[in-house]
Order: C-alpha cells, then sequence, then structure tokens
C-alpha cells in the first residue's frame, strides 16, 4: 500500500512572504504609524503549485533565480508553513539546504559533529557510532580537535557533509550543494546520491546544472515566478525551460549588439559571423560541451551582399591564453564556398579533444587569400568544457593514441 | 446520532494521540537541547586562560562590589541565620544573588538564543524552542555551580537544615518561571526588537525591586504608613529571593501562602510561555 502512495504531495501549495520596506519594525515605527498598513509588501514566493513525488524517485527542480524553487524545497522541508494549500510527506525527511549550518566557529570539529547531528535529527548514540566513519570520511582526522573557525571554507563543507552522509532519509531535500566543494567532493557527493538513489530514497533536488537534470532525475518540474511551468520527465522539461532561456538570451544578445560596440570585431562586412553555438551529442545548443563527447560547432553568418571564394575559419583557445588549434574550410580541402543568403556551417569534432575548463573560440570569415577580412571575432565564444565521467586526465588535450605492451 | 459519535470517539483519541505525539516531541528533543547547552557552555571560555574559574570569579566580584557598599558603608544588617549564631551580610546577599543571577541570565539569554538561532531556523527544520532551552540549561549548570559554592560554606559554617532538599523544588518552580517569562519575550522580540532593550531596562528596576542588596524589613517597616507599599510583596522575584534565603539561610521551609503562590505563578507563566510560544513561533524563522 505505501509503496503505491507518493512521497510527497503538494497541493495548490503558495506562500507568500513580507518584503519590509526598510530594515525592521521598532517600537517607535508602530506608535507613530499605527493604522498605515503597507510598512512591507507582500510577494508569492510561490503561487499555487501543485505536484506529486513518486516513492523512491529523484525529483528535480528547476527554474530560474527567484522562482520558487527553494521555498518549495523549504516546505517539503517543514521549515516553512504554506500560506495555502497543503504539502503532505509520507516518510522521514532530511533537508541538505546548507553543509555546516549551524557550526559554532569556536568550538572543535569533534564538537560541531555532536551539536549540527543533533540539529539535523540525529540521536547522540547514532552520532558516537558514526564518530570514526564521519571523521574518516571527511579527511579531517589531523584537524578534528581544531575550532572550526581556522578551517579552510573547503574543509568546513566537507564536514558537514560527511555529516549529512550519516543521516538515513526516507527522503532527502537537497538545495544545490553540490555546486560547491572542489571535483573530489562533488564525485562523492554524486556517489552518495546514487547510493541513496539504489536505496529507495526519494530525492527532490533543486539544481540549475541542465546536464545534471537530465541524467540524475526521473522527474523534473520547471518553476516560474512561483508557478509550476512544466512538469514530467526530464528531457522534456529541460527542453521547455531551455528554448524559454536561450530565447531570452538570444534576445538579450541582439540588444547588446545593437548599443555595444565589438572592440574585437574587425572586417568588411559583407560576410558576418552572427554567433556561433556548440552542439551536444544530442542536438541541443548551449555554452556547453562534454569533454570526449562529440560536439558540433555551428556558426551562423549573415550575408550582406553575394560573394564567392570565402574561407571560414575557428580559432580556439584555452582560457590561460594558449592557442590550441585554427581550423579553416581551405586547409580541410573544402575548396572555395560561395554564398548567397544567409545560413550556417558546421564543424564536427568527435570526439571533442579537449580537456574539462573554459575555451575561447575565435571565428572568422576571410577570402581564399586568407589576407582580407570579412569579419574576425577574436575570441568572442565561450566553450565550458565539462568532465564526462570517467577518471581526470590532466593538461589540455585528449589524445587519441592507443597503449602496447611490447615485451 | 452515531456518526456524530464516531466522529467525537475519533477526535478525542485524535487528542490523546496529539498529547503522546507531543509528548514524544517533547523527549526526542532532549538532544538537541543537551547540544545547545553544551555548546554555549563550551564556547563561553574558549579561548580565556582561566577558563571556568571565571564562572566563579565574576559573581564573587559583584558579589565583593555590594558587599563593600551596602554591607560595609551602608551598614544594612542581616538577620541572625537559621543556626543563631551566623550573622553574615555577604552570604546573605549571596542566596540572593544566585536567585537573581539565574533569573536575570535566562530572561536576557532567551532572547539572544532565539535571535543567533534565526539563520539556523531558515535552513534547518528543528523545534524553536530548543536553543532557548539550552541556553537556560547552560545557565542552570553555571547556577549549580554557585549553589554548590553557598551550600558548602553554609555546611562549613554549620548552618544547614533539614529543609534543604527544599532548594530543588524552588529551583524547579524558578526554572519554570523565568523559561516561562524567556519563551515570551524571546518570541516577542524576534517581532520587535525593542523587547530586548526594554526589558534591560525593567530587569536593572526589578533588580532594586527585590530585596536582594537589602533586607527586606527595610522595606517592611513602611508597610504601616504607605499601605500601598505591600504591593511590592507580589513581585514574584521578590517571593523566590525569600523562599530560598527562607531555606538556605534561616533553616526554615517558606511559608505556604509563599509557597502556593510561587507554584501557581510559576507553573502559570511557563504554561502561558509555551502555550503562546508554540501558537506564535511556527513561522518565527522567517521574522528573525
Amino acid at each position: 500500500m505505501s509503496g503505491e502512495l507518493p512521497a510527497i504531495v503538494v497541493q495548490d501549495a503558495a506562500k507568500r512572504f513580507k518584503r519590509y520596506r526598510d530594515q525592521r519594525t521598532n517600537l517607535k515605527e508602530v506608535l507613530t504609524q499605527r493604522g498605515r498598513r503597507n510598512r512591507y509588501d507582500e510577494f508569492w514566493a510561490l503561487d499555487g503549485v501543485s505536484l506529486e513525488i513518486p516513492r523512491g524517485s529523484t525529483y528535480g527542480l528547476i527554474g530560474h533565480n527567484g522562482s520558487g524553487k527553494s521555498t518549495l524545497l523549504k516546505l517539503i522541508a517543514g521549515i516553512h508553513r504554506p500560506t495555502r494549500g497543503t504539502v503532505t510527506t509520507h516518510g522521514r525527511v532530511s533537508a541538505l539546504l546548507e553543509l555546516g549550518a549551524g557550526f559554532h566557529p569556536e568550538l572543535s570539529g569533534r564538537d560541531n559533529i555532536y551539536l549540527n547531528g543533533a540539529i539535523l535529527g540525529l540521536s547522540r548514540r547514532q552520532i558516537e557510532t558514526a564518530l570514526d566513519q564521519i571523521v574518516q570520511f571527511s579527511g579531517l582526522a589531523d584537524s578534528i580537535d581544531t575550532p572550526v573557525k581556522v578551517y579552510s571554507s573547503g574543509m568546513y563543507v566537507r564536514l558537514g557533509f560527511s555529516i549529512a552522509v550519516t543521516l538515513d532519509p526516507e527522503i532527502l531535500v537537497v538545495d544545490e550543494i553540490i555546486a560547491v566543494g572542489d571535483e573530489d567532493f562533488q564525485r562523492r557527493c554524486f556517489d552518495h546520491i546514487h547510493e541513496l538513489r539504489r536505496r529507495g530514497v526519494t530525492i527532490v533536488l533543486v539544481t540549475h546544472s541542465m546536464s545534471l537534470a537530465r541524467t540524475l532525475c526521473d522527474h523534473a518540474a520547471w518553476l516560474d515566478h512561483g508557478q509550476l511551468k512544466v512538469e514530467g520527465p526530464p528531457l522534456e522539461v529541460v527542453d521547455a525551460y531551455l528554448a524559454t532561456v536561450n530565447e531570452a538570451e538570444s534576445q538579450r544578445l541582439r540588444q547588446d549588439s545593437e548599443v555595444s560596440y565589438d572592440a574585437s570585431r574587425r572586417g568588411s562586412g559583407e560576410v558576418r559571423v552572427s554567433q556561433v553555438e556548440f552542439l551536444g551529442p544530442d542536438g541541443h545548443a548551449g555554452p556547453t560541451g562534454i569533454s570526449g563527447q562529440p560536439l558540433t560547432v555551428r556558426m551562423r553568418y549573415e550575408v550582406q551582399t553575394p560573394i564567392d571564394g570565402v574561407v571560414f575559419g575557428l580559432g580556439f583557445h584555452h582560457e590561460s591564453g594558449a592557442h590550441l588549434a585554427g581550423p579553416n574550410t581551405q586547409a580541410s580541402g573544402m575548396g572555395a564556398i560561395r554564398l548567397d543568403r544567409d545560413g550556417c556551417l558546421d564543424y564536427r569534432l568527435d570526439p571533442l579533444p579537449f580537456t574539462p575548463g573554459v575555451y575561447l573560440v575565435t571565428a572568422a570569415v576571410v577570402d581564399r587569400t586568407l589576407l582580407h577580412v570579412y569579419d574576425y571575432r577574436d575570441r568572442a565564444f565561450e566553450l565550458h568544457v565539462q568532465p564526462a565521467y570517467g577518471p581526470e586526465v590532466p593538461g589540455m588535450v585528449l589524445l587519441d593514441g592507443q597503449w602496447h605492451l611490447v615485451k | 446520532m452515531r456518526k456524530a459519535a464516531t466522529v467525537s470517539a475519533a477526535a478525542s483519541r485524535l487528542g490523546t494521540h496529539v498529547v503522546v505525539q507531543r509528548a514524544q516531541a517533547l523527549w526526542c528533543s532532549r538532544g538537541l537541547v543537551g547540544n545547545f547547552a553544551r555548546r554555549e557552555l563550551k564556547s563561553r571560555y574558549k579561548g580565556s586562560l582561566l577558563g571556568w574559574v571565571w564562572s566563579l570569579v565574576n559573581p564573587l566580584a559583584t558579589l565583593g562590589v555590594y558587599v563593600l557598599i551596602f554591607g560595609f558603608f551602608l551598614k544594612f544588617a542581616p538577620p541572625v541565620a537559621g543556626n543563631g549564631l551566623l550573622r553574615n551580610f555577604a552570604l546573605y546577599l549571596f542566596t540572593a544573588l544566585i536567585v537573581w543571577n539565574f533569573f536575570f541570565s535566562v530572561v536576557t539569554g532567551s532572547m539572544e538564543a532565539l535571535r543567533n538561532a534565526g539563520p539556523l531556523l531558515r535552513k534547518i527544520h528543528f523545534p524553536p524552542w530548543t536553543p532557548i532551552a539550552g541556553s537556560a540549561l547552560a545557565m542552570l549548570a553555571q547556577t549549580g555551580i554557585e549553589l554548590g559554592l553557598a551550600i558548602a560554606i553554609y555546611l562549613a559554617l554549620d548552618n544547614v537544615g533539614w529543609v534543604l532538599p527544599l532548594v530543588l523544588v524552588l529551583l524547579v518552580l524558578l526554572v519554570s518561571f523565568a523559561f516561562g517569562l524567556g519563551l515570551v519575550l524571546a518570541l516577542l522580540n524576534a517581532r520587535l526588537r525593542d523587547i530586548a532593550y526594554l526589558t534591560q531596562v525593567a530587569l536593572n528596576l526589578l533588580f532594586y525591586a527585590t530585596p536582594i542588596v537589602y533586607p527586606i524589613d527595610l522595606v517592611r517597616q513602611r508597610y504601616d504608613a504607605h499601605p500601598w507599599a505591600r504591593l511590592y510583596e507580589l513581585n514574584p522575584v521578590t517571593q523566590f529571593v525569600e523562599a530560598f534565603r527562607d531555606v538556605l539561610y534561616s533553616l526554615r521551609a517558606p511559608s505556604l501562602p509563599r509557597f502556593a503562590l510561587l507554584t501557581v505563578v510559576s507553573l502559570g507563566t511557563l504554561a502561558v510561555g509555551a502555550a503562546y510560544f508554540a501558537r506564535g513561533s511556527r513561522d518565527v524563522g522567517e521574522e528573525l
């Protein structure tokens, strides 16, 4: 029976916050402004959201900042009460909205384990049994008895997470904590979340990483200005969300290009590169690529005057400044190109041979002598290469070499 | 009819269920209260050379000043103690000061504890009364030390009576009274920051409206001339101070009316405070 019951039922939930105009009330204001009721604005952080989160599923909440995602999480976690509607949870809820919340700077790491554990709902005995494991997991055995005020922010978060790992929730509510910490820490977060998923824990997470929403979640919901926009399979929800974001962004870029003079741009302008897009294996455009996975660089061009003998080129620079590659259509043997009207040109990389990091991409349109420049956009586009699963490789490029053991 | 009966039966079952749940929830929070108290105690003297010694130096220094001014310069005379020999203003004052220190620190500490817990309450779901109780518990530890010292001195001076265990009963009542008041003030202060400052002023006045640095007889002498001055005795802190002096200094049980008054006022304050806090604290995280 209980297996069929959804873990969380949100019915027409709404939350109103008061936004105080000026700091806080004090007695003078109360006495002199009695009757004047508008000392604060009211705004609905969440406005009539209904959804069901199935037991054992991983549920992603996406949306722009201030869309009500975190408010919904806090309603589920019981930190806030809905102003209207109901939020019903079936199962023990643990919320990880901030790691190391409630740490006292003067106390040692060990003391803070007890304190934070108690705040998170662990009994003293539970903490005592898990203490060694927590210390080991955090990797802070050497500094566990020093006050946490001398910890680095990374150590702080690691200790907080290690305590959270010992929680045994039926429903876990996570707010973007995966975004903090180093790579190693993030991996551990993922491992832990995967482990919980295997155990059948219902996970609700807020994320701004669309790839995370796609890969980790079984369901997703997109919130916009406190309202539920789309709910369903993550691919559809993410697509719907990205479509709006991209639309808004290109609109902004269009506006920007009208007002700002692009200093890094030169050329006579018969043909102009209007945009460079990066398409992942799934065909979605975004500023990101995944290391070692296929990537298509799409150059959109606008033709002012029809022209013949055009050569397109790309330049890839690592953020550290190194110029890594500069392919062009002529060198690749594509021959002269004749352009009559707007269109686009794809440069396909399989695989994308760069290691994770930020790369700056130059797009150029020149004539066949490579001397006359129609349009040159120097390092005008950013490509964020994200890590794929698997071991991390040092350096900037991935080599497609083969290893052979010769005896 | 039948339907109504089922409904009300269900309601009453629900009622007991809720009570049991509440009690369980309170019991489950004991670890959290303990941890908040430990946090306060451990961090209090962190980084100081003398550490816990300060917890005694502080009240004793205050005591020294009061004794100098009120005992030596102003020559307030204490009554003769229970063993018929002892007549010591410092001890007479110290006994009252212990009560006052506890009351003062719980009331002011409650407001601070809830305010400091604000950021945490917006991140993690936990009962908002627990930091207040933790702070009160930490104060109780301090009071335990002071009380232990006082009793040790009384023992050394052979001024201890069979009524001594009543101290525990009085202490329970004092905790209820101060904690109940602390709950109310902490919540009010969450909404209106002026409450903390108002309380400071009120406590300053209350300190002198309570027979701590002077014997209560100084006030009682005026009752004949000014009958309204009897209002003075309605102050629960006065009653507490006098009750503790009854037991520790004069070695007699507090009078029945005094005991009754303290019981009613203390448990009433606790009940009202708890009810008010339970009702008003649900969204307190948003207001802090």
